[in-house]
């Protein structure tokens, strides 16, 4: 299991039109000292890429303006480097596997607890 | 075959329908338990100087933390179930269904202080079948058998697998043999006949051994591995 203070300081992007959800979490992140922005669609996603800069991207795989799947081709073809976690309330295994094909770091289901979202963010800043 | 054909895409309906609401719900869910958990951790930055309501106010976010998971576990069952019937056939785990299934059944089941319990056998071929179709033959199945309970005893589902079919067992424990008239087994033959003769499957009662002395109605679904 990693250290909380592992990924202290990364930059982190928060895609999804669940607009409550996406800004509570990102709140919460902020104070464990993690650099979260978030953004509430799609386009609006890509579009703070450049600026942001994020190590990693949280991203949800239904959105009303534009697939998380399209979204998570354009961040890969942005910065290969940039580690993606979906999220979703799809529970398709499918779903899973088709993100996990495209260049996800992983896919998990929501509600999550945030303990085991921390983890999957330590896990993908050391990969 | 086109009444077949119709029912199928019904089930596939009723299949994404239900698993979109899962999602909704799950989406729902999510807002409910980030928010909750901002609540707790503002509260755990209160420290220990904290006046005593913060520690009330403590207990019962975890109380909504704890409903809120136990509401999105079966959000996932039912979310897996739906999903059983976007596919009209597919190559499944019989137990994983079962597993699926028994968590709606248990409440039922509860609420009649009977006891049910899942055992669920080892290195079970997967099934390639119509999984939706057989929900609905485990669920007549289990109504039937729950009808014919009362409180104390216990239902037991097993599952084991004998050459190239899979069988599902339901072990009416406390139910006599006799409690069983020929008529009500007439009947849930003829709810189920039409489904079990889909699936190829087979009903059969289980005769009683001299060794168990525990009074006890039993009897097997037989479900070909290869149902295709």
């Amino acid at each position: 299991m990693q250290n909380i203070q592992d990924i202290q300081g990364i930059r982190l992007l928060i895609i999804d039109d669940e607009v409550e959800f996406a800004a509570t979490l990102c709140r919460r992140l902020q104070l464990r000292n993690i650099d979260a922005v978030d953004a509430h669609s799609g386009q609006e996603g890509l579009e703070r890429l450049a600026e942001v800069k994020p190590h990693i991207v949280i991203l949800d795989l239904k959105m009303h303006d534009m697939s998380g799947l399209d979204v998570l081709e354009q961040i890969k073809a942005y910065d290969a480097t940039i580690e993606v976690i979906m999220l979703t309330g799809h529970g398709s295994v499918q779903a899973g596997i088709t993100a996990r094909e495209k260049g996800a770091f992983t896919y998990m289901i929501k509600p999550v607890d945030l303990s085991d979202l921390l983890i999957k963010i330590a896990e993908a800043v050391i990969k | 075959m086109k009444g077949q054909q119709l029912r199928q895409q019904q089930m596939a309906s009723l299949g994404r329908l239900l698993a979109d609401f899962s999602h909704e719900m799950r989406n729902h869910l999510a807002v409910m338990q980030e928010a909750n958990g901002l609540l707790q951790d503002i509260l755990t930055m209160q420290g220990d100087e904290a006046p005593p309501f913060v520690a009330s106010l403590k207990d019962t976010a975890a109380q909504i933390g704890k409903r809120v998971r136990t509401c999105a576990d079966l959000c996932q069952q039912l979310s897996s179930m739906a999903h059983r019937a976007d596919i009209p056939y597919a190559s499944f785990s019989v137990n994983e269904l079962l597993a699926e299934l028994v968590v709606f059944l248990e409440r039922s089941a509860r609420s009649q202080q009977v006891t049910l319990q899942l055992e669920l056998g080892q290195r079970i071929c997967s099934l390639s079948s119509e999984p939706a179709l057989l929900q609905y033959i485990l669920y007549q199945l289990y109504v039937f058998s729950l009808d014919r309970m009362s409180k104390g005893q216990t239902m037991t589902i097993r599952t084991a697998q004998t050459g190239e079919t899979v069988l599902i067992s339901f072990c009416l424990a406390g139910v006599e043999k006799t409690g069983v008239t020929q008529t009500d087994w007439a009947a849930l033959s003829a709810i189920v006949l039409p489904a079990l003769s889909l699936l190829e499957s087979q009903l059969e009662a289980v005769e009683q051994t001299e060794a168990n002395e525990l009074d006890c109605f039993e009897f097997r679904l037989l479900v070909p591995v290869d149902g295709f």
